[in-house]
């Protein structure tokens, strides 16, 4: 018999995969320093270097959506505590993803958020916007996946990738009651995730 | 003694007291010269990069201006051109110079963006800065140390676009009023200028903003010259630029600015 799950069933089986998960974490922590390159200037190349850039700037953007969703606290209490486990991946990403960019990483005063008016106030506002933003951070991690040249970095989009799509799922769920989304998720080029996460990041 | 003796004798002593006052004075003023000038008794020179060009006059029309790249201000100053004032279009230059000793310590007096420009009938259709990767699109940068175009390389860079864009490069110019003037005139399909440069030429070109995530902190810093004849005026001239009137020109001429000092 196939039943319907629960938003907190379904998650819960994805907890199984927490093992893996951490130990992507390890794999971020060790590939990083090597990916940031030596003296003699190599290193990733400068079309790797300009995805890592916008996606550390996508979880910036992502940290500031998860912190004013939670602070709104128009969102169900049932279901903040995966908005608050949602931010805490963000931030892991961020921090994985700035260490390959050293001094050059982008930090959140580079931006001047930007957020359509009304966004943080009422649930489904916040789930509609959430949905917009993890359907464009899934997007552009699946492109990065085959996009990027550097073996290592292509390992860490696909792990963040399927973080991002746990997000996606949620939000989803919040918005909809369709936690699954497509079977192929549309993968963006570095110039369509840039077009996608602009408006939202700022002149 | 006959009057006409007395004559020649008052005539000849008119002579030598107006040669010796002329020969007084020609050791004054040789003299003056050689030291320093009262504080405020001459015109201030300020060496200005070429975003400033029409902006400063508005904040202060007396001094002298020298508007350049702030590189070519930069060696002229190295080399020892007299300047009262150093306003750069990026910080690097006037901390060298601090840390060279020859300015006193810097201030960040306004911010700035880099936009792409186009001709306003833009032949090539450009529409975004990705676009300047396409194959025969002509462009026009700053030369390399020119703060323009420092940024504009850091975008590229940013983009991943580099090696793309540089193959479509047909020439690099030695200040950014140049890139603007060669867009304005149609003379290439696009260029890296500041936002604030698109204000004078808005009806000959049209421009781009550059993704947020790709824009470099453009932060303009200012020095005064420890060489400065005019130490007191270059340092209110510096407040001038930095108080409400500078402020007011700067954002109304579409610089950003820092927080206010309290």
């Amino acid at each position: 018999m196939i039943g319907k799950l629960s938003r907190a069933q379904f998650l819960a089986r994805g907890v199984g995969g927490g093992v893996a998960l951490m130990a992507g974490g390890t794999l971020l922590a060790t590939a990083a320093p090597a990916l940031a390159g030596t003296s003699d200037g190599t290193g990733p190349p400068e079309e790797d270097l300009a995805v890592v850039r916008l996606a550390a700037s996508a979880e910036l953007l992502a940290e500031e959506f998860y912190t004013r969703a939670i602070a709104s606290r128009k969102i169900a209490k049932e279901d903040r505590g995966y908005l608050a486990a949602a931010l805490a991946n963000e931030r892991d990403h961020y921090a994985a993803l700035a260490k390959v960019l050293g001094d050059a990483a982008p930090i959140a005063d580079d931006f001047q958020f930007v957020f359509p008016a009304g966004a943080f106030g009422s649930e489904a506002a916040i789930a509609k916007l959430g949905v917009a933003l993890e359907t464009a951070f899934v997007g552009a991690y699946v492109g990065a996946v085959t996009g990027l040249q550097t073996l290592e970095l292509q390992g860490v989009a696909a792990q963040i990738a399927a973080s991002e799509a746990m997000h996606l799922s949620v939000l989803s769920d919040i918005h909809s009651h369709s936690p699954v989304g497509p079977a192929f998720p549309v993968a963006l080029t570095v110039e369509q995730a840039s077009d996608a996460l602009t408006p939202f990041l700022g002149t | 003694m006959s009057v006409m003796f007395r004559n020649q004798w008052l005539r000849r002593g008119a002579l030598v007291a107006i040669a010796a006052a002329v020969l007084s004075a020609a050791l004054v003023a040789g003299a003056s010269a050689r030291v320093a000038k009262p504080a405020g008794s001459s015109q201030l020179t300020i060496f200005a990069a070429a975003s400033l060009t029409q902006v400063f006059p508005k904040i202060d029309s007396k001094p002298k201006y020298s508007f350049a790249g702030s590189n070519t201000l930069l060696a002229q100053i190295e080399q020892g051109a007299p300047a009262d004032v150093f306003a750069s279009a990026n910080t690097t230059y006037p901390q060298q110079l601090f840390n060279e000793g020859k300015c006193e310590k810097p201030v960040i007096y306004a911010y700035n963006k880099v936009v792409v420009i186009v001709p306003k009938s833009n032949p090539a259709h450009i529409t975004s800065v990705w676009q300047l990767q396409r194959p025969g699109v002509k462009v026009i940068i700053a030369a390399k140390g020119v703060p323009a175009g420092d940024y504009a390389r850091t975008i590229l860079s940013n983009l991943g676009i580099s090696k793309a864009v540089f193959k479509n490069v047909v020439s690099q110019e030695p200040d950014v009023k140049s890139v603007t003037s060669k867009i304005a005139l149609g003379q290439a399909d696009a260029g890296f200028v500041y936002r604030t440069d698109v204000v004078p030429v808005a009806s000959q070109v049209q421009f781009f903003t550059i993704p947020a995530w790709a824009q470099p902190p453009v932060r303009y810093g200012m020095c005064v010259l420890k060489s400065s004849q005019n130490i007191s005026a270059a340092r209110a001239f510096q407040a001038r630029v930095l108080g409400p009137i500078g402020r007011g020109q700067l954002s109304g001429a579409l610089f950003g600015l820092p927080p206010k000092k309290k």
